[in-house]
C-alpha cells in the first residue's frame, strides 16, 4: 500500500496496459482508472479465491482513498476541478466499500472529515460529505450492517450540520416502541376448517348418484365437482369407486333417453351433450369402460335406427371409441378407432394420419 | 426521505393482503380432517445415529464447539430433518443446500440464551461474506452474483444466533448461508426484526429451536392461471426467493411446547408493521416448501402454535 508519485500515475490514467502489480489510480481520470482496477481484478465472473479478491479489492481501496486526500488537500491545479473529481471517486469507492469491506472505509472517513473540517473545506464538508451521506457504511446502505447497529449520527454532527436521516430514525424509533406495543394485542386467529358434508362424502365415497332426465349434463357436472373434483385428499380406490359410480348414471340415463320409446330431438341433443362429457372425463379418468360400453351403445342406435343421432352426434361429434385425439391414455403408435364409425355408410371424422411417420 | 416512506406504507397492505392470501388460500386447501397423522412415517430414512429427541437440553450446558460434531448436529436436529437434501453441518448450524437455485433449502439452529448473547469475544465485523468452497463450482453463488443485484446477500442462519465463538459466527458468512434479500425495509429491517424477536424468545423458553429458509410462491396472472415467478441474479443465477419462513420450537422450563410460524414477503416492508401480521399455520408452510418441520413433534402435543392454544 505504498503512496505513489503524481507523475507515474498520470502516466497510467492513459495507459492501456496496467501491470499485475500495479494498483495506480491517476489524477486525470481517477474513477475511470479506479473502475477498470474493479473491473478487471475484483468483479471478475470466474471463480477466484476470496482472499485473493479481498487483497485486490483493499489495494484498489488504498490507492482510491490516497488519489482522494490528495486531490483535496494538496494544493496543486484549480480546487474546484479537483474537488469534483475527488467527490466522485469518493461515492464510487464508498457504494464498492458498503459491500465488500466497509471497515477501512468507516475508520479513514473520520480522518478525512477531521482533515476537511481543520482546513475549513466547509463547503465540501456539508456539500459533498453530508449532503452525500458518504460518512460511515451502516445499515441505511450496506448488507454487512443491520438495525441493531448504532447509525453514524454521531459523524454528521459537525460544523452545524446533522445527519440528513436523523429525522427519520426518530420516527423509526417511535413506530418501533408503538409495534411492539401492538404486538401483544394482536393475535392470529387460525380457525381450523371444518370437513363439509360434500367433502366428507367425498372421502367415503358414499353418496347418490343418479341422473334424471330433466337436466342431466348438470347433474352430471354438480356430481363430478362435489364428490371427484373436492379439494380432500381422498384414496385412490375411493375416487376411482366415484368416478365410476357417476359415470354409471351417465350411462344409464343416456341410455334411458334414447332407447324409452322414440326419443325427440330434445332428449337427444340432451343425450349427445352428455356423452360429450362424460367421454371427456372418460379419457381422463381412464376409458376402458367407456370403449366397450360405447359399442353396445352404437349397435343399439343402429338396431333402433337413430340414424341422426348416429350421423350429426356420434360420427359427427367424434363419439365413439376414446383415442389419442382426446386422451393422454394413448399415443401415435396405438391404431385409430376407424372402424367403430364406418356403419350405415358413414366414416370416421379424422384420418388415419398419426401414422404417418 | 420521503419516497421511500411513502413506498412502505404500500407495501404494508401488500404484504399484509399477501400473508392473508397465502394463508387463507392454504388453509382452504388443507386436509381437513388431520390425515396427517394418518399417513405411515417412512422407514429407513437415513439419520445421524446420534440424533435423538431424547431429552432436553440444559440451557447452562456449554456448546462451544468448533468441529461440527455429532453431538452438536444431534442436539440441533433434535425435531427431524425437514429434508436430506445435500445436508451441510457447521459447527453451530445445520444447512440443507439447494443445488439448482444456490441457495439454502433451509437452516437448523438451536439457541440459548447463552448462544446468543452479546459476546466481547465475538466481533461480526471481522466476518467476510465468502463462497463455500464445499460446493461444487457449478452451484456456488459468489459475490459477483450479489454486487449491485439490488439485493442484500441475507443470512438464512443470522450472525446475531451465534455468538459462543468467533468460527460460529464466521461460519455463517458462507455464501452457502444467503439468499438475496431485499436491504433497506426487509433484510436490515424487518426481517432482522423476526430474527430479534427469535433471540428474544431465549429469555423465556430454555430452548429455541428454528428452521429458516426460502419460499417460491405461485401467484395467479391476468389470464387466471398460476405461475410462479422469480428473478435469478448474476452469473451463476442464484434464485431470488419470493418469500421466507421461520417456523420455530420453543421449550419452556415446565417441559412444554410452543411452536410460532411466520412468512414474510421478499420486499420493503413498514416498519410499523408488528411480525404478528405474517404469522401463519405451520402446515402453510410445510406445503409451499415441501418440507415437514419437527415431524418428530405430534402437533397436538403443542401447548401453543402462533400464540392459540392447541
Amino acid at each position: 500500500m505504498s503512496k505513489r508519485k503524481a507523475a507515474h500515475s498520470d502516466k497510467m490514467a492513459t495507459a492501456e496496459k496496467v501491470p499485475q502489480n500495479d494498483y495506480t489510480i491517476g489524477l486525470v481520470d481517477p474513477v475511470k482508472d479506479y473502475q477498470k482496477l474493479i473491473e478487471t481484478r475484483v468483479q471478475v465472473d470466474e471463480i477466484v479465491d476470496d482472499d485473493v479478491t479481498k487483497e485486490n479489492f483493499d489495494r484498489t481501496a488504498a490507492s482510491a482513498r490516497d488519489v482522494i486526500w490528495r486531490l483535496i488537500f494538496d494544493e496543486d491545479g484549480t480546487s474546484q476541478s479537483n474537488t469534483e473529481k475527488a467527490s466522485q471517486l469518493l461515492e464510487e469507492y464508498r457504494g464498492d466499500a458498503c459491500f465488500y469491506d466497509p471497515m477501512p472505509y468507516n475508520e479513514w472517513i473520520v480522518k478525512l472529515r477531521d482533515e476537511v473540517l481543520k482546513r475549513e473545506l466547509l463547503d465540501f464538508w456539508r456539500d459533498v460529505l453530508v449532503k452525500k451521506q458518504l460518512g460511515p457504511c451502516w445499515s441505511r446502505d450496506c448488507d454487512l450492517f443491520d438495525s441493531d447497529d448504532t447509525p453514524p449520527l454521531e459523524f454528521y454532527a459537525h460544523a452545524g450540520c446533522t445527519a440528513p436521516f436523523a429525522a427519520s430514525l426518530k420516527v423509526r424509533a417511535a413506530q418501533e416502541e408503538q409495534a411492539l406495543q401492538n404486538q401483544d394485542e394482536a393475535a392470529v386467529s387460525t380457525t381450523p376448517g371444518e370437513l363439509s358434508a360434500d367433502d366428507a362424502a367425498a372421502r367415503s365415497g358414499e353418496f347418490e348418484a343418479a341422473l334424471t332426465k330433466e337436466n342431466p349434463l348438470e347433474e352430471y357436472r354438480s356430481l363430478m365437482k362435489r364428490f371427484v373434483l373436492a379439494k380432500v385428499i381422498v384414496p385412490d380406490s375411493v375416487h376411482q369407486a366415484s368416478v365410476n359410480k357417476i359415470a354409471a348414471a351417465a350411462r344409464e340415463i343416456i341410455w334411458k333417453l334414447l332407447f324409452d320409446g322414440t326419443p325427440s330431438a330434445e332428449d337427444q341433443n340432451k343425450a349427445a351433450e352428455l356423452l360429450q362429457e362424460y367421454k371427456g372425463d372418460a379419457g381422463f379418468y381412464g376409458p376402458d369402460d367407456y370403449n366397450d360400453w360405447i359399442f353396445k351403445l352404437r349397435d343399439e342406435v343402429l338396431t333402433k335406427e337413430l340414424l341422426d343421432f348416429w350421423r350429426e352426434k356420434m360420427v359427427k361429434m367424434e363419439l365413439g371409441p376414446s383415442c389419442a385425439r382426446d386422451s393422454d391414455y394413448y399415443d401415435y403408435e396405438d391404431p385409430l378407432p376407424l372402424e367403430f364409425y364406418e356403419k350405415a355408410g358413414c366414416k370416421a371424422p379424422f384420418e388415419a394420419t398419426f401414422n404417418d411417420d | 426521505m420521503n419516497g421511500p416512506r411513502v413506498g412502505g406504507v404500500l407495501a404494508l397492505g401488500a404484504t399484509a393482503l399477501g400473508a392473508f392470501y397465502l394463508g387463507t388460500h392454504v388453509e382452504r386447501e388443507r386436509r381437513h380432517d388431520g390425515s396427517t397423522s394418518g399417513l405411515p412415517r417412512l422407514p429407513g430414512l437415513p439419520t445421524f445415529g446420534t440424533v435423538s429427541a431424547a431429552s432436553l437440553i440444559p440451557a447452562q450446558e456449554s456448546n462451544v464447539s468448533l468441529a461440527a460434531t455429532p453431538s452438536r448436529i444431534g442436539q440441533i436436529m433434535k425435531y427431524g430433518f425437514p429434508g436430506l437434501d445435500h445436508v451441510r453441518s457447521h459447527s453451530d448450524y445445520v444447512l440443507s443446500y439447494d443445488r439448482r437455485n444456490r441457495v439454502p433449502h433451509w437452516v437448523f439452529e438451536h439457541l440459548t440464551a447463552e448462544s446468543v448473547a452479546k459476546n466481547d469475544a465475538v466481533d461480526r465485523s471481522k466476518c467476510d461474506f465468502k463462497q463455500d468452497e464445499s460446493i461444487h463450482p457449478f452451484f456456488r453463488s459468489q459475490n459477483t452474483d450479489y454486487r449491485r443485484s439490488g439485493y442484500d446477500r441475507g443470512h438464512m442462519a443470522a450472525a446475531g444466533n451465534h455468538r459462543l465463538h468467533q468460527k460460529h459466527c464466521d461460519e455463517t458468512f458462507y455464501l452457502s448461508n444467503m439468499a438475496p434479500q431485499v436491504g433497506q425495509g426487509f433484510n436490515r429491517d424487518a426481517w432482522n426484526t423476526l430474527e430479534a424477536h427469535v433471540r428474544r424468545l431465549t429469555k423465556t423458553y430454555s430452548n429455541v429451536y428454528v428452521c429458516t429458509g426460502p419460499l417460491y410462491l405461485p401467484h395467479k396472472e391476468d389470464d387466471g392461471k398460476t405461475y410462479v415467478k422469480y428473478e435469478v441474479i448474476g452469473s451463476n443465477t442464484v434464485a431470488v426467493p419470493t418469500h421466507f419462513y421461520k417456523v420455530i420450537v420453543s421449550e419452556s422450563t415446565d417441559h412444554k411446547l410452543h411452536m410460532e410460524s411466520y412468512v414474510m414477503p421478499n420486499q420493503v416492508i413498514s416498519n410499523d408493521t408488528p411480525i404478528s401480521v405474517f404469522q401463519v399455520p405451520p402446515e402453510s408452510v410445510e406445503r409451499s416448501a415441501g418440507l415437514l418441520f419437527f415431524d418428530q413433534i405430534n402437533r397436538k402435543q403443542l401447548a401453543t402454535i402462533n400464540g392459540k392454544k392447541v
